[in-house]
């Protein structure tokens, strides 16, 4: 009976991202985000090394762009020239951001360990080691956008015509399944091709696709922005050999180096700025010691408040959110704030408002008859700032909706003295 | 939210003093004391009237800048504005750098600034509430604004909503700031992302510069190994052509001497031929033919010697061996031989030793045994008695022992012979020694039990001693035994170092033996050297006797003379057979001279052709020019490889340290971290622009319907304010949305600019009067400050004007200068309630 394999699965490391929606004036905390996808891709590196795997499967995406900085570029290559020192071989296939036609001459960098399927056909490559012969079959994205599905032909019996009698054979692809855009392929021909192991990648999200055989997204091991606040890694699979079948062993390895997290905070019990600063600071530091490593926060604040005219003001809430940034730190950790929604309301009674009939009740009515045709008005009043042309693409990132509601609370907030509230 | 009045708000502060510190012209002076209600001041030209209207905009609001055509006194400005209510007194004092509220009495009026001038701005105060005939020409400044800031002045806002909307504009414009001072403004963040699309877009050309210097470095690596290749080559094809140009100069040089060398030698040898041709010494051929076999054996004698040489050496050879063998045994020998000295010196003292125990066991021993037999005496005597008791008996033993070895040997005869007779008397002998025998143990077992206890205990003793005495010996001996043994084994250990020097000894014997025989080698060349000229003498004349043996006939006298003459001959041959051998030796070497000279030359031609056709020269005076050129042109092309392998290394250099920056360089990630924050920014600020925008619009929209559905009031009250003043001559006031407009009572309607002097400024103070009187809660304890408004009204408008004045009054404080004293009267007159008072000259 074959030795049982180990090896990592790896993929959507996106080396080269930056991070969105990070507005941070911390050079500290800029660098550490610069620092976190690199860091993450050595911790892969390292991972392989320690355990001495077999070999290390990349499932696409390794790089973020075509255009990534040198430093990146060369974070990959020694990485993979440190695994070729440990002799440990790497599997790789592109996927939709990095493009087997953008790598043009990099593949010449490569040391002789790693191994890159080809496009537009199936790849077979064989892994033999004290007898154990491992076929994976793969397949690149040559362009941006691969509309048919790769996973044709990558199947047991393919790769045991081209490499002859195997003991584990593994699949290797960059695909959303059943989504066009990107090399889609159904879960059916995946099972049906009777591997002991699929390598996916393009789902930031480490999962299993389905029950009935291991078929597994590795996820990123990094997440990339506010909305990728899950667990990021890698996985360490074994395959061993049971009677007629393949046991696979699977586990997570945790490579982020930073968290990112998303929190809805009450305000409405506070009472003053100094209870809510507090309180972010408390919040703060439970999730440093929660998440064991720097995190970054978006903060919605919800709530009717009185101290909601303070916080309608931008300037305030950065100020509030470089304070909460400065004080949540334990040792080498930092919790940095990205950004606070204000999604709190004034502590005003709106229908003792409406019911005075004053200028505060008419500002009432007309933001009620303003949201019928808010679009229009929205257009006419971003012209005085932005070109026409870029009108429509700002509009679909702005929330209107939420930007009449503000307005409201802005005239409310100011017209109506705290006697009458 | 109510909508205050002044006959429900009278604890409402009014002015009721103004003092100029330092102001215009005037300094330290107060002009009051004023009143809530109508004021009427009067005073002549210069009486300060004027002064003091400013004096309390400025204030209120600041000062301004002192213009230059005005005469103003020295010093910094100072003014103060004495407030009197139910509740206290207070004094707005304005300074050079500062304003200060004074409570002088009473409660304290903390927010007094605020609440004085919060809701009206410089521009609505100097406009509306502050005015003079020149002013009532118009409604000064944003009309519509100040209109707006009056008509919602009582719409139940905290602020009024013209402030907001101004607010808002003014945020707005500041989101929409392109200036640096405006950092969180769209257009300072548009620039911004500019700047850093610009560096990214530069630090990414940067970056792909790096990416294309890493493959460049790759191609420059290997050219460089090409390069290298081909700078050996070239490195050793110069090395050639240097060998060649060198080999050349040499063979140039050598080549007349090569030359003159075989003409000389063709010379010597042709003129050599030619005496031999001449037949000069074919006499001696003969002998010299004969002679040659003689040489020829005596090479092959001269062989054998050699070979015998040659074993010599190889002997010699040997016998150093024998000497390095010999060193080493005479060596291990010498060490043998210290060893064996050395136990057998240790043996020797060993046996020293044990001789001298033994010796002592052995006395000991004997004392033992000299004790055993003093005992044995003791015990003999002791048993004297006995013994003679049974002497007898000891006969008896005695006999019968005599018996018994009789009996031996009878029985060894008997069976010697065989003779029965011999052994039946055996028999007898032997019945009757064993009669002997029993008599005997008897006759010992009685004499035995007479022994003395003592005495046996006495006996037992130096039996035991002389046992232990005995037994010591015999270990003393085993000991001596086995020291000898081992002494013997030494000896022969010592016996075989002995044979081991001997073996050594006759190496060195072998080779003094080779040595002689090589001696004995030397001396047989001699001898064969010898033996070779004599055999060759004897050949020679063994050939001249046996011709003298054919001869036959002559006689030994002849003989001898022939023998002589033959000896002389043979001397001569032998001398000129040494001579010609001479010669032909000296011809032959001569001759492979000029051989090796011939193909010195020969090769030295073929070496000169060889480099012509190297270097493919047509002619051989051209080939020296053609080989330097060639190796000047290699040693320019290795110089154009070498510049060029250094712009290489030179290039890999910089790329690597290029590289080698660019590795830890993270300019690009941070210029693309700092262009996302500006593009989250930018939406921030978008959304907040959105929102401040709509704002503003939802402010604006409030006040124009605010405005549209509460302006009937406000025209209303002008109306019947211009209705009074004209006598019913103009009706009413109204707004079309964007211009006023009156109508007179035949309902004609007038632009304000068709009217007169007159009619216009009445037709403004009656919408100013309106707007006071419709927003009496806007900034209720500022005062109107009229500056001789009536100047240009008739008798009768004037008279309506002072009713709509004090109707004003009603409503707020109203402070009118005047410097005319008609209309002070009048006022005295129309309105008897109203505070008149005088500013005196200064």
């Amino acid at each position: 009976m074959a030795e049982p394999i180990t090896f990592v699965h790896a993929a959507d490391i996106h080396l080269g991202a930056s991070f969105k929606g990070i507005d941070s004036n911390s050079s500290r905390v800029a660098r550490q985000l610069i620092d976190a996808i690199p860091r993450a891709f050595s911790t892969i590196i390292e991972t392989c090394v320690q355990e001495k795997v077999d070999f290390l499967v990349l499932s696409g995406d390794t790089f973020n762009e075509g255009n990534i900085s040198y430093a990146a570029q060369s974070c990959f290559f020694k990485g993979m020239q440190r695994l070729n020192d440990a002799e440990i071989d790497v599997y790789l296939c592109t996927g939709n951001h990095d493009p087997l036609e953008g790598w043009g001459r990099r593949t010449q960098l490569l040391p002789p360990n790693v191994h890159v399927f080809p496009a537009g056909e199936p790849g077979y490559l064989l892994y033999e080691k004290h007898g154990v012969r491992v076929g994976l079959a793969g397949r690149s994205f040559q362009g941006r956008r691969e509309r048919s599905d790769l996973s044709e032909g990558l199947t047991r019996s393919g790769l045991e015509r081209a490499l002859g009698p195997l003991d584990y054979g593994i699949g290797v692809l960059h695909t959303g399944i059943d989504d066009g855009d990107y090399a889609p392929c159904t879960i059916d021909a995946l099972l049906a091709a009777s591997m002991d192991y699929w390598a996916l990648g393009h789902i930031h999200l480490a999962r299993s696709v389905s029950d009935r055989a291991p078929i597994y997204y590795a996820g990123s091991p990094q997440g990339l922005d506010i909305n990728e606040s899950h667990r990021h890694g890698c996985l360490l699979v074994t395959l061993k050999k049971a009677a007629e079948s393949t046991i696979p062993s699977i586990t997570q390895v945790e490579t982020a180096s930073i968290a990112w997290e998303t929190r809805t905070f009450d305000v409405s019990p506070l009472d003053d700025e100094l209870d809510l600063e507090r309180e972010l600071v408390e919040t703060g530091q439970h999730l440093l010691s929660r998440h064991g490593r720097p995190v970054c926060l978006r903060l919605h604040l919800v709530g009717r408040t009185p101290l909601h005219g303070m916080l309608a003001v931008r300037q305030n809430r950065e100020d509030m959110r470089d304070l909460v940034s400065s004080r949540c730190k334990n040792g080498f950790l930092w919790l940095w704030m990205t950004d606070i929604i204000d999604d709190t309301q004034p502590a005003l009674d709106i229908e003792k408002l409406q019911q005075a009939d004053l200028f505060p009740s008419l500002i009432i009515r007309q933001a009620a008859l303003m949201d019928e045709g808010l679009d229009d008005i929205c257009v006419a009043l971003l012209r005085d700032t932005h070109r026409k042309a870029h009108i429509d693409t700002l509009l679909e990132s702005l929330d209107e909706k939420a930007a009449l509601e503000r307005a409201r609370t802005i005239c409310l907030d100011a017209l109506v003295g705290e006697e009458d509230r | 939210m109510s909508r205050a009045t002044r006959d429900d708000a009278i604890d409402i502060p009014y002015l009721s003093r103004i003092g100029i510190g330092n102001f215009g012209c005037m300094k330290d002076v107060r002009i009051g004391t004023f009143k809530p209600g109508l004021n009427v001041a009067y005073g002549q030209n210069e009486a300060g009237k004027s002064t003091a209207s400013r004096l309390i905009t400025d204030v209120l609001f600041g000062w301004l800048p002192t213009r230059s055509d005005t005469i103003v006194t020295k010093g910094p400005k100072a003014g103060s504005l004495l407030f009197n209510g139910d509740e206290g007194e207070w004094e707005l004092v304005r300074d050079k750098n500062d304003t200060e509220v004074r409570t002088l009495r009473g409660a304290l009026w903390s927010s007094a600034f605020e609440d004085i001038c919060s809701s009206v701005t410089r521009e609505t105060y100097a406009s509306v509430f502050a005015f003079d005939a020149d002013k009532l020409n118009g409604l000064k400044g944003d009309n519509q604004q100040i209109t707006a800031q009056l008509i919602t002045a009582s719409s139940g806002a905290h602020v009024a909503p013209i402030a907001l909307a101004n607010e808002l504009n003014d945020r707005c414009i500041e989101l929409r700031s392109k200036s640096t001072t405006s950092p969180d403004g769209l257009g300072s963040i548009r620039a911004a992302i500019g700047e850093c699309d610009q560096r990214v877009k530069e630090l990414g050309e940067t970056s792909e510069e790096l990416k294309q210097e890493e493959f460049e470095l790759l191609d420059l690596r290997a050219r460089l190994g090409s390069l290298q290749d081909e700078r050996a080559t070239v490195e050793a094809e110069h090395a050639r052509t240097t060998d060649d140009l060198r080999l050349l100069g040499e063979l140039i040089e050598r080549r007349p001497a090569l030359e003159a060398r075989v003409t000389e030698l063709e010379g010597i040898v042709s003129s050599e031929d030619r005496a031999l041709e001449n037949g000069e010494l074919t006499d001696t051929e003969a002998v010299c033919l004969r002679n040659s076999r003689g040489i020829r054996t005596a090479k092959a004698s001269t062989d054998t010697l050699r070979r015998a040489l040659s074993d010599v050496e190889t002997q010699r050879a040997l016998v150093r061996k024998a000497e390095d063998d010999l060193h080493a045994c005479v060596d291990r020998g010498c060490l043998c031989t210290a060893s064996a000295g050395s136990n057998l010196e240790r043996y020797r003292r060993e046996i020293l030793e044990a001789t001298v125990a033994f010796e002592n066991a052995r006395r000991k021993h004997d004392d033992q045994d000299s004790n055993v037999a003093a005992q044995r005496l003791r015990a003999r005597q002791a048993e004297v008695p006995a013994r003679r008791r049974d002497g007898s008996k000891v006969t008896a033993a005695i006999s019968t022992a005599v018996l018994l070895i009789v009996a031996f040997a009878q029985g060894y005869m008997a069976v010697s012979s065989s003779s029965p007779l011999l052994f039946a008397t055996a028999a007898l002998t032997v019945a009757a020694g064993g009669a002997g025998v029993a008599v005997w143990f008897k006759s010992r077992d009685a004499a035995r039990s007479s022994v003395t206890s003592y005495d046996r205990q006495s006996l037992d003793i130096a039996l035991a001693d002389c046992e232990a005495a005995r037994v010591e010996e015999e270990n003393a001996r085993h000991r001596l035994d086995e020291v000898n043994h081992d002494v013997t084994a030494y000896l022969h250990e010592g016996r075989f170092a002995t044979e081991s020097v001997d073996e050594a000894l006759g190496f060195l014997n072998d080779q003094i033996h080779f040595e002689e025989q090589r001696g004995k080698l030397d001396v047989e060349q001699r001898h064969l050297d010898d033996s070779q000229a004599n055999l060759d003498d004897v050949r020679g004349k063994t050939a001249q006797y046996l011709d003298f043996h054919e001869l036959g006939a002559m006689d030994i006298p002849q003989l001898l003379i022939l023998v002589e003459d033959l000896g002389s001959t043979l001397n001569s041959a032998v001398e000129k057979t040494q001579t010609r051998g001479m010669v032909q030796a000296e011809r032959a070497q001569r001759a492979s001279e000029l051989l090796r000279a011939r193909e010195d030359l020969l090769a030295h031609r073929a070496a000169i052709a060889r480099l012509g056709t190297r270097y493919s020269a047509e002619r051989e005076e051209s080939l020296q020019g053609l080989i330097a050129r060639r190796r000047e042109e290699q040693a320019a092309r290795r110089l154009e490889i070498d510049g060029r392998i250094n712009e290489s290394n030179v290039r890999i250099g910089k790329i690597a340290t290029r590289l080698s920056d660019g590795d830890s360089s993270l300019d690009l990630e941070r210029a693309e971290l700092e262009r996302a924050g500006l593009a989250t920014k930018r939406l921030e600020v978008a959304q907040e622009y959105l929102a401040n925008a709509l704002a503003l619009e939802l402010v604006d929209q409030s006040i124009r319907i605010w405005e549209r559905e509460r302006q009937p009031t406000v025209y209303l009250l002008a109306s019947q304010a211009l209705e009074e003043m004209t006598k019913g001559e103009w009706v009413k006031v109204d707004y079309d949305g964007q211009h006023v407009y009156v109508i007179n009572q035949d309902s004609r309607r007038k632009d304000p600019e068709m009217l007169s002097n007159g009619a216009r400024q009445q037709l403004y103070l009656a919408l100013r009067i309106a707007l006071l009187i419709s927003s009496d809660d806007i900034a209720p304890s500022l005062p109107v400050i009229a500056d001789d408004i009536l100047v240009n009204f008739d008798e009768y408008r004037r008279e309506g004007a002072v009713r709509a004045i004090a109707r004003l009054a009603r409503t707020r404080q109203v402070i009118l200068f005047t410097c005319h004293k008609e209309t002070q009267e009048l006022f005295k007159r129309m309105v008897p309630d109203a505070n008149v008072l005088e500013i005196s000259a200064r």
